[in-house]
């Protein structure tokens, strides 16, 4: 069957081939804090304790709470900085809609950013190019 | 116990942060517009920074259900219920990364203002755009009345003490009797939908989308402020969070009962006994017996039993002589006649503080790990499926906003929903005997611990967080769907020259008429309403979830594929619904290996988009490097 209606890889949008990247990343990161949460539960919350013990607890809550719940989410709100500050790539995205950032047609004035829209350098600082 | 305050000041207060949710909409009414009217009016010109951005997706994902049913699941099960929305620590990342850099530039080179017109526009197939919408306007009409009985109850519930509202139920009843659906309904609710209802009406059809942001920028500000002040409250009032785990892992659930009423002697006139009484008896060895009416009792006279009542007996010693001295009467007997206790953890200590959690029902507990797997997929990945959420990521005009966006959502969620755990534990030593109304926990333990803290005028300030949970869901959703109506439907189907002050009308008699549907459907809602936002809730991210992801990424997929997936994820969902119905009798859906719909309907919807894309002829090489292509190649 004829190819004819792809684009390659290489002729692809750098905003889709960064965003492709960014979703395996997100994927991953789902399955990781999934198997933490889901595996050391099953491990630790499904537990009875033996009769008669006090209830294991961490700053006054039961110990599983503290290492299925608070400390995955702790971690995966920094792992959520650090991908959100870090690891995602930054792009126009005004020039998608014929704008320049100034809201006037970039026929009028040409395209203010680098030719395929994207900001060069390290996402993490946010700034334009 | 003490009794919420009967203080106008809950009135003022809670009048107070409705002008303000006026006066925000009234401003953007105003604001300068760069667009034309339906670009304005239905996406905000796209123009919105991060703060707007990360509230507005905050506040519209937390609806009735986070700051009603949530709570409830707390005080029901306990601890566990961290483990149920644990899978909201991934939403942030997961919801905002997957599809919002690419959804906003998709949308930007279709000049797309709605989700089914992002589609539509994506394969150029109008079949796309119009099933898009059909199931948008079904499924979240179901969300809209949900939403809509849910800010009519916690009015209600937060007013019900304050002599206007009572004399204004009183003239209501008279004024109301007749009519036909409002008749029918509960005055107070009635007056309360009624008053919810037409302020929201009113500032989405004036404001439009950027009236929903500003506002939703303000209840998600009032949500995190009284989550924080009840927090607060409730760990002073416990003694702690550690006290509070030790007095749960002490508690067995309470026994569901039904029960006749009984005095010594013939009632020489009508006795009533109340929702929400307790009694306390005491049997020929002494032994106490603390109960509490779910339902309402009345002894007529000349006869000496009441009809037949709803009720919970108190298990828990230690709550057993807390609530001593404040029952109402030991003058009546209690003659059980049947006892339902809890098919998982009944008379078992220490079921509170370790999961599955007791349940009613359920043998295997209230949250199997079949069932904690499943709500891992469901929050993240139906947070992407839902139009409501994929329209926000259209409105931004820079990647860093989204991404600094996705940082203030993190620590948001995580700030809501922890705190919304350690105070619904507390709750449940504080306020025993919630379980005959565990859905109004969060407006009873508002006004309950601030009239304890002698400050009972700051109940309006916490009860406007879970108003102000609503009234963004409900704003947002209303929008949406006269969106795709509007836009999808009429403009881009039905009259394409439509000027802009034809559009400004149909806008806002849309907006105003599916208002007023569901606030008549809502006057007497269907009686598994909360199955059913579950199942809506499902239902649309099962429609759009999969078929969305694909067409921002993958470059084969055709508007027949899309088309297959949509109704594909729809038609499981419905048919896994039936098979539930049919097996149970109740609006329950079937759960293959114990895994919820969700997961399977996202599966149907993947392999019929695939397959069908894959089996019709390949898409149009211009419309694959318009999507696809580096910006100016087409």
């Amino acid at each position: 069957m004829s190819e004819d209606w792809r684009v390659p890889v290489e002729d692809e949008d750098p905003l889709l081939r960064s965003a492709r990247r960014e979703l395996k990343v997100a994927v991953m990161f789902w399955v990781v804090f999934a198997a933490w949460a889901l595996g050391l539960g099953k491990l630790l919350a499904y537990q009875k304790p033996p009769e008669g013990e006090m209830i294991d607890m961490i700053m006054g809550m039961p110990s599983w709470v503290f290492w299925v719940v608070m400390l995955p989410w702790f971690m995966a709100t920094v792992f959520t900085l650090w991908f959100a500050l870090r690891f995602m790539k930054d792009h126009d995205l005004l020039g998608d809609s014929g704008m320049n950032e100034d809201g006037t047609p970039i026929a009028e004035q040409g395209v203010k950013k680098n030719e395929v829209g994207e900001i060069e350098g390290n996402a993490g600082e946010g700034r334009e190019a | 116990m003490e009794e919420a305050s009967g203080d106008s000041s809950i009135l003022w207060t809670f009048a107070a942060y409705m002008a303000a949710v006026f006066f925000l909409a009234w401003l953007s009414g105003r604001g300068e517009k760069k667009e034309g009217f339906v670009s304005e009016y239905f996406l905000g010109s796209r123009g919105f920074g991060v703060w707007a951005l990360a509230l507005t997706f905050a506040a519209t994902s937390a609806s009735g259900g986070s700051f009603m049913g949530f709570p409830a699941r707390i005080y029901t099960h306990g601890w566990v219920v961290g483990l149920w929305i644990a899978g909201y620590m991934t939403v942030p990342l997961v919801a905002m990364a997957l599809i919002g850099k690419r959804l906003n530039q998709v949308a930007r080179r279709a000049n797309a203002l709605t989700v089914p017109e992002v589609m539509r526009e994506r394969f150029n197939n109008k079949g796309v755009g119009l099933v898009g919408t059909l199931i948008i306007v079904i499924f979240l009409f179901a969300y809209l009345l949900a939403q809509f009985k849910a800010g009519s109850l916690i009015m209600s519930t937060l007013l019900k003490d304050v002599p206007l509202f009572k004399a204004s139920v009183s003239w209501a009843d008279g004024a109301f009797s007749g009519i036909p659906l409002l008749g029918q309904a509960d005055a107070d609710y009635a007056l309360c939908l009624l008053i919810f209802g037409i302020a929201v009406i009113a500032y989405v059809s004036y404001g439009g989308f950027r009236a929903v942001v500003w506002t939703d920028v303000m209840q998600g500000i009032v949500m995190a402020f009284g989550v924080l002040l009840l927090l607060g409250l409730a760990l002073y009032q416990v003694g702690g969070i550690k006290k509070a785990t030790l007095a749960l892992a002490e508690m067995t659930p309470p026994e569901h009962l039904t029960a006749v009423l009984e005095l010594k002697e013939e009632a020489a006139e009508s006795v009533e006994i109340n929702k929400g009484t307790w009694i306390e008896t005491k049997s020929a060895d002494g032994e106490k017996g603390i109960y509490r009416m779910k339902t309402r009792g009345v002894i007529e006279p000349g006869k000496s039993a009441s009809n037949e009542v709803e009720m919970i007996r108190i298990t828990t010693p230690a709550e057993i002589e807390k609530l001593k001295g404040h029952s109402v009467s030991e003058l009546v007997s209690v003659k059980v006649i049947e006892t339902t206790r809890y098919a998982s953890g009944a008379g078992e200590k220490g079921v509170y503080v370790r999961a599955p959690g007791p349940d009613l029902k359920e043998a295997a507990g209230f949250l199997a790990i079949g069932m904690a797997f499943s709500l891992f997929i469901l929050w993240p990945f139906g947070g992407v499926g839902q139009p409501s959420n994929q329209v926000r990521m259209m409105i931004f005009d820079h990647t860093h906003v989204l991404r600094r966006a996705m940082v203030s959502v993190a620590f948001y969620f995580g700030f809501i929903y922890i705190a919304l755990v350690l105070v619904f534990v507390c709750a449940r030593v504080l306020m025993p005997g919630m379980e005959i109304e565990p859905d109004s926990v969060m407006p009873e333990f508002s006004t309950f611990t601030t009239a304890v803290a002698g400050v009972p005028w700051l109940a309006g300030l916490v009860v406007a967080a879970p108003f102000a949970a609503v009234m963004s869901s409900v704003d947002s959703f209303l929008l949406v769907i006269s969106s795709s109506l509007v836009r999808d439907v009429y403009q881009r189907n039905i009259n394409p020259d439509a000027s802009d002050k034809t559009l400004q009308k149909m806008s806002w008699g849309v907006t105003g008429g599916v208002g007023i549907l569901a606030i008549l459907a809502a006057l007497n809602p269907p009686e598994y309403l909360q199955d059913l936002i579950i199942s809506a809730s499902e239902g649309l991210a099962s429609s759009f979830m999969m078929p969305m992801i694909l067409a921002l990424y993958w470059q084969r997929m055709t508007g027949a594929g899309a088309i297959a997936g949509m109704i594909g994820g729809t038609g499981m969902h419905l048919v896994l619904n039936v098979i539930g119905y049919l097996d149970t009798g109740g609006f329950h859906a079937y759960e293959p290996l114990g895994v919820m719909p969700l997961f399977w309907d996202v599966i149907a919807a993947t392999i019929l988009t695939v397959g069908v894309s894959l089996m019709s002829a390949p898409p149009e090489r211009a419309l694959v490097v318009k999507f696809f292509g580096k910006r100016g190649a087409e």
